[in-house]
């Protein structure tokens, strides 16, 4: 079992180990010395913490396709009384046509010390219910996908701007200059909007997400150019030495420049990320144990994989469900909710396990939502569609469920609440730039004061907007 | 963007839950307390976010936040006159009822909030708010006279210095070296020619000499020689893909639309066509007014497309493609403001700029520009844009919300550029009139925004910091003459390539890029340009170069642009690259090309090990190197010799001893006996077999004929002999009875033991399904029918040998109809050895695999990797 602090300090100890055993001169190791600073994404954050930092990692399990809130997180008895009758709330406009009220298929009880409601269908994750601030009174802008996911990954429905995880590595720097600071796993391929999701946009492109399609198994196959066919390592280790002198040559006749320095330990680092990278993504060196508590299946493995990744200082994990948008369940919710949350529950509870067991659990958090919710009303059948079905449920951005979880946040609550029915958020309403707020502040930053100068202004993850949800902080 | 409601959203839903438990105005509430508890909430809620001394320039000049400013109104009448509700404009505001001031624009206020603020005004509006004492707020950029900022102001030749340094060979140098002689600055002396002309190469083509060229070139004599050679450079095609390519960047060139909707086409029809008139405008000389012309205008300067002018118009079009026409139209006034201009009007979109003279006004007046012209379906080129039958100004969207419209911005140029008494556009959309205004020879940014542009490619460091915003924060060069010298010139000429040439013989382009510590010191940006500046290659450069080294690389020029991310893909030069904006391939991530989403001003360069990864790697350098050091001009010959030959090829020079001996000692050691990580594809094969009824293997052939991603027994498809019979990634059909079994054969490398699991299965209901067998030589160890099924099966481990397979073998079960079938299999093969090889059924699916591809480098390979991918290769001095 490895800490954060003991692997930085075994890279430490294994860069000065290779620096010798590479048999370079103290010129050489002095020079390396400088190396870590002038590294693109190393080490050194690029902005000052505003605050003290709650959490150094995130991982954000983007349940996409919009999770229905009233099915899972946010327990609403009234639906019973008003199955088969006109919502109270009248129907809010929204993507299709929506008939009266459904009932929730599911059971709901309570969990932990708190008492918070939690259906069935993660009655798992709700071990955890004390470790977390379960928002109730989630909104957005609009009830289509696109731009939701836009929202909530950029706090930009429309234009071009950097999603969360770009910013969060642009303002807090990589933890483990070996693997890349921002990661987006999805099995099977990628959501809706695809790589706009985890997009820098106009910040540097080495904050933007690394995206690895998570069914695969093998590194090769995670990340690009990993391994050689070609050339045996023993063989490589020996190029790569005298690639060292070459370039040591080469620099000693010019003028120091922090780029030739930098370029000649990314050899280095390129070379030791085929072994740190291979190890990080390899879930079958997980003792027996910790694998049967995660399961089986492509959720348990990418969850178990994203427990690595933070273990190894990557700062951003993004486990997106999967391709396309699974959770959209226009008809026929209990059976896919049921099967969805099936592949989902059992990893969740165990990487919260996990990450406690590890002691990573107050340094990580853990963000558990999707895009918007669903409506409590009924989606009426369309053609092409939902054709002959009533047993679905349409999208919903007036209100909805997210929870956090993990570093800096207050658990065994409820924060806010939609109305009688689930239909809007209606106390202590959180929209989702508020959340956005609130993530930037429990990573210690101001989320007005996270800035990025472009084109002439200073942008924000925030743009003009958020307040900070203060309940969720512990 | 501002939009009222957020900041008080919370606080907002409070509120809104008391005000709706406490019903209206109670008899025994003072009109005090009534304004304290229930107006003054709402008002700081809703309103003050725009209305206010705080919001800076208050929406429609009116103020909420004290009674005099209420009363006194904005524009359109007080807000509040008590007791009296028609008159009061707030109440007609907040109850949508006065088209174009709807507020707040975010949404309308429930009922019981209106209700209050009736009540509030029909009981003689009591407010004691007094005016907020703002503090003396900064002067709006408006304020400011756009001539005191030196960007703004035409630029005027500048009399030389009086004293010009005797080996000037360019005014400029003059003006530099004086400035830097203040500054107690030494020139450096100019760098030697086999460095001049591997600068020149990588400036004007992206390319590097050959040994041949530099030998010629540093042995030449004549006086003129070195303008020769910049002469042959310019004169070149190449000369047009490299400045082709950055202009590129300006214009956020891509090949896709980017996100569509589903089953969308994504291909920006026509994208290789702008790429193309790019390179040609630039290869040609065409002058920078005409480019700018075609670009807006190219539906009046060559409407029918007959000398190709008109796919220029890409430069407006080949932009992403968004759902809302204002966010496209957001997009094209950034590529044209920034693009040409170094005006960052897209600022203006929701409020004035907060640091320029450009008023929201002047973004709708461009707005209104383009707005007033379309792309039509069947127009001479797929890029094209013309003016609409009956084009009209836009209306200024307060806050940038569509629902929230102000004043008429007529269609003009831009406000801090205009004169006070010129006309406004009248010409169709304004399009063509537009462009006379952002090329006439006065004014005072496109001219400077473009040499600026130039000199940054060519030095390596810009004279204006930020080469795409020249407002007024933005500082003078640390030399404006150059700037202003060069910017005269160029709007006299117009000629880029003139310019270009200009550059390259002045002496400040040819000094060496090595100085003291003392110099480094003093100027560390180099902004007095005493020394040359040392570059790194773009991935363009890098990637031709190498390819041009290693003797592969195509000259052919334009046409369909080419995926050069994949294996095996076309040598040809990267500006020819297939661009996908949406999911641009990790490499050009990797490498820093200019963001498909926007107008690039300035690359990135970072390091990062993924760039290191891929030039140890990846497939695409490996086949690359093997190419370089098969060439015929790389003979065999003793160590030596190749060494001065590869160093040649490559480096475009002659080793030095120590550097022969680190080759030679590096080319003497064995290769490693274990050898390089086995292709996992290698170990798969796929075949027919005979099999007895048990499930053995009698006879094996390999399928013959890989098509359509899968392997089959013939062209013919059934085949007339095994019918359906076929294996793809994940799924396969057998051939009928036992004659037609179909295996997947993974090979062990080495005695151990192999473990599989997976999942394996049949999806139609009729038929006998299909029989599934994993076999080992004669072993049969797993048997199973699958018929309408989808059976996960967990970890079964078995020993094998070396030269052994394990086989999963699928027979028809009897009946040769509805057999299709899937199976997924990983396989973990641990071998006494020590090693331990994981595959994956489907990742490892492949078709034929060249016999070459597996070939382990020799060392001679290797080194001449090695010099590839050094620092030498990469930068230039």
């Amino acid at each position: 079992m490895n800490s954060p602090l003991s692997i930085e300090k075994r890279n430490l100890i294994d860069r000065r180990q290779m620096l010798r055993s590479c048999g370079m001169g103290m010129g050489m190791l002095s020079l390396a010395h400088l190396m870590p600073t002038s590294i693109a994404g190393a080490g050194q954050p690029e902005i000052a913490s505003h605050f003290p930092v709650k959490a150094k990692y995130v991982i954000h399990l983007f349940a996409n396709g919009g999770p229905s809130h009233i099915d899972t997180f946010d327990y609403k008895p009234a639906l019973d009384d008003f199955h088969g009758k006109t919502a109270p709330t009248g129907n809010l406009k929204t993507e299709r046509p929506t008939g009266t009220v459904m009932r929730s298929p599911f059971k709901f009880k309570q969990h932990g010390q708190s008492g918070l409601y939690v259906s069935e269908l993660f009655e798992q994750t709700a071990r955890h219910i004390d470790s977390m601030a379960v928002i109730r009174s989630m909104h957005a802008d609009v009830p289509n996908h696109e731009p939701s996911l836009m929202l909530m990954n950029t706090g930009d429905s429309q234009l071009i701007r950097p999603s969360m995880g770009s910013w969060l590595t642009y303002g807090l720097g990589s933890a483990n200059e070996n693997l890349p600071a921002f990661v987006a796993l999805s099995p099977g391929g990628y959501p809706i909007k695809e790589s706009e999701n985890w997009r820098a946009a106009f910040l540097p492109g080495k904050y933007q997400g690394t995206f690895i399609d998570s069914s695969h198994q093998r590194v090769e196959r995670l990340i690009e150019n990993i391994t050689n066919n070609r050339i045996a390592p023993e063989d490589q280790r020996l190029a790569l030495d005298l690639l060292a002198k070459l370039n040591a040559e080469h620099a000693a006749k010019r003028d120091d420049d922090p780029r030739l320095q930098a370029r000649i330990e990314s050899f280095e680092l390129a070379y030791r990320m085929q072994s740190e990278a291979a190890d990080a993504f390899d879930v079958n060196r997980e003792p027996q144990a910790v694998l049967d508590a995660y399961g089986p299946g492509d959720q348990a493995r990418q969850m178990l994989i994203a427990r690595r990744l933070v273990e190894r200082g990557v700062r951003y994990v993004q486990l997106w469900h999967g391709a396309g948008q699974p959770w959209d369940n226009h008809d026929d919710l209990e059976a896919r909710h049921r099967e969805l949350a099936g592949q989902c529950d059992r990893g969740i509870a165990a990487l919260l396990d996990d990450l406690k067991r590890i002691g990573l659990f107050d340094e990580t958090l853990v963000i558990w939502g999707g895009e918007f919710g669903r409506t409590p009303t009924v989606e009426l059948p369309k053609e092409g569609s939902n054709q002959g079905k009533q047993n679905g449920r349409d999208h919903n951005h007036y209100g909805f469920t997210m929870w956090l979880a993990g570093g800096g946040v207050k658990g065994g609550q409820a924060i806010g609440a939609t109305d009688e029915i689930g239909f809007r958020a209606v106390e202590d309403r959180v929209h989702v730039h508020d959340l956005h707020a609130t993530i930037l502040r429990l990573m210690g930053f101001d989320h007005k004061r996270l800035t990025y100068r472009y084109a002439g202004r200073d942008f924000r993850l925030t743009d003009v907007h958020g307040h900070v949800v203060d309940d969720v902080i512990a | 963007m501002r939009s009222f409601a957020p900041n008080c959203r919370i606080a907002f839903s409070c509120v809104a839950a008391f005000l709706t438990f406490c019903g209206v105005s109670r008899a025994d509430e003072s009109p005090l307390d009534f304004f304290e508890s229930k107006i003054r909430p709402l008002l700081v809620e809703h309103c003050y976010e725009c209305h206010s001394a705080d919001a800076g320039e208050a929406g429609g000049n009116l103020r909420l936040d004290s009674a005099a400013a209420t009363r006194r109104g904005g524009g359109r009448g007080a807000a509040v006159v008590p007791g009296n509700l028609d008159e009061s404009m707030l109440i007609h505001a907040v109850g949508y009822s006065e088209p174009g001031m709807e507020m707040p624009p975010t949404g309308k206020l429930p009922d019981e909030q209106i209700q209050l603020l009736r009540d509030w005004i029909k009981t003689g509006a009591e407010d004691p708010r007094e005016e907020a004492t703002a503090e003396p707020k900064a002067a709006s950029p408006l304020d400011r006279d756009p001539a005191s900022h030196w960007a703004f102001v035409t630029p005027l030749r500048p009399t030389a210095p009086q004293s010009v340094n005797a080996d000037a060979r360019d005014v400029v140098d003059a003006f530099f070296v004086a400035a830097a002689k203040q500054q107690n600055l030494q020139p450096e002396s100019v760098a030697d020619r086999a460095t001049l002309i591997r600068r020149l190469y990588f400036d004007l083509a992206g390319l590097v000499p050959s040994i041949t060229e530099t030998d010629e070139f540093v042995a030449d004599k004549h006086p003129l020689a070195y303008d020769r050679l910049v002469d042959k450079l310019i004169a070149a095609p190449e000369f047009g893909e490299r400045f082709g390519r950055h202009w590129m960047d300006v214009a956020r060139y891509a090949d896709t639309v980017g996100y569509n909707f589903a089953g969308r086409e994504r291909r920006l029809i026509g994208s290789e066509r702008f790429r193309d008139w790019t390179i040609a405008a630039f290869a040609g000389d065409m002058p920078y007014d005409k480019m700018i012309r075609h670009q807006l205008s190219g539906d009046r300067t060559d409407p029918d497309n007959a000398q190709g002018n008109l796919d220029a118009m890409g430069f407006l079009t080949v932009g992403r493609l968004f759902q809302n026409k204002f966010d496209l139209v957001d997009d094209r006034i950034d590529v044209i403001t920034r693009g040409l201009l170094g005006m960052t009007v897209a600022c203006a979109r929701c409020h004035d700029h907060k640091f320029d003279p450009i008023p929201t006004a002047d973004y709708y007046s461009l707005a209104g520009i383009l707005l007033s012209s379309e792309q039509p379906e069947d127009g001479s080129s797929p890029l094209m844009m013309r003016d609409k039958a009956e084009p009209s100004d836009e209306r200024i969207m307060l806050r940038g919300q569509s629902g929230n419209r102000g004043d008429v911005a007529p269609r003009q140029f831009l406000t801090a550029l205009r004169k006070a008494d010129e006309p406004r556009f009248d010409d169709g959309s304004g399009r063509a009139q537009l462009a006379d205004r952002i090329t006439a020879s006065d004014n005072p940014l496109t001219y400077r925004v473009m040499v600026n542009r130039l000199w940054t490619h060519l030095i390596g460091q810009s004279l204006v910091q930020t080469p795409s915003d020249f407002g007024f924060r933005t500082e003078p060069p640390a030399v404006p003459e150059v700037l202003d010298e060069l910017a005269t010139d160029f709007a006299e000429h117009k000629s880029i390539k003139r310019m270009v040439r200009r550059i390259v013989t002045t002496q400040t382009y040819q000094r060496q890029s090595t100085a003291s510590d003392a110099a480094m010191q003093q100027d560390p940006e180099n902004r007095f340009a005493m020394r040359g500046n040392l570059r790194r290659r773009d991935f363009e450069s890098q990637r031709d170069s190498m390819l041009q080294v290693a003797g592969q690389l195509q000259r052919v020029t334009g046409g369909e642009p080419v995926d050069i991310s994949v294996a095996g893909a076309p040598p040809r030069r990267t500006v020819y690259a297939f661009i996908d904006r949406q999911n641009l391939p990790g490499l050009f991530r990797t490498f820093d090309i200019a963001s498909p989403d926007a107008h690039t001003p300035q690359r990135h360069y970072t390091t990062i090990p993924q760039q290191s990864l891929f030039m140890l790697n990846s497939p695409l350098v490996m086949d690359t190197v093997i190419h370089a050091a098969s060439s015929p001009v790389v003979s065999a010959g003793d160590d030596r010799q190749w060494v001065e030959q590869v160093f040649a090829r490559v480096l475009g020079r002659v080793p030095s001893e120590p550097e022969l001996q680190l080759a030679t000692d590096f080319l003497a050691v064995a290769l490693s006996p274990s050898g390089p990580m086995p292709d996992p594809r290698r170990q798969w094969s796929y075949g027919l077999a005979t099999i007895d009824p048990r499930g053995f293997i009698h006879q094996w052939q390999p399928f013959p004929v890989f098509e359509r991603d899968r392997w089959q027994a013939s062209s013919t498809y059934p085949d007339p002999v095994f019918g359906h019979a076929q294996i793809a990634a994940e799924r396969g059909h057998p051939g009928g009875g036992l004659g037609g079994a179909v295996v997947r054969r993974w090979s062990a490398p080495a005695d151990g033991t192999v473990t599989v699991v997976g999942v394996m299965g049949h999806n139609s209901d009729q038929g006998d399904g299909v029989r599934a067998t994993f076999a080992i030589g004669e072993s049969v160890h797993w048997q199973e029918v699958q018929k309408s099924s989808h059976r996960p099966y967990d970890a079964m481990t078995w020993p094998i040998k070396q030269g052994q397979s394990l086989d999963l073998i699928v027979d028809d079960n009897g009946s040769p109809s509805f057999d299709s079938y899937f199976w997924r299999t990983q396989i973990r093969f641990e071998g006494h050895d020590g090693r331990t090889i994981e595959s994956s059924s489907v990742d490892d699916f492949s078709g034929p695999l060249a016999d070459d591809a597996a070939r382990v480098l020799s060392r001679r390979e290797q080194f001449t990797h090695l010099l590839m991918i050094s620092n030498e290769f990469a930068f230039v001095d």
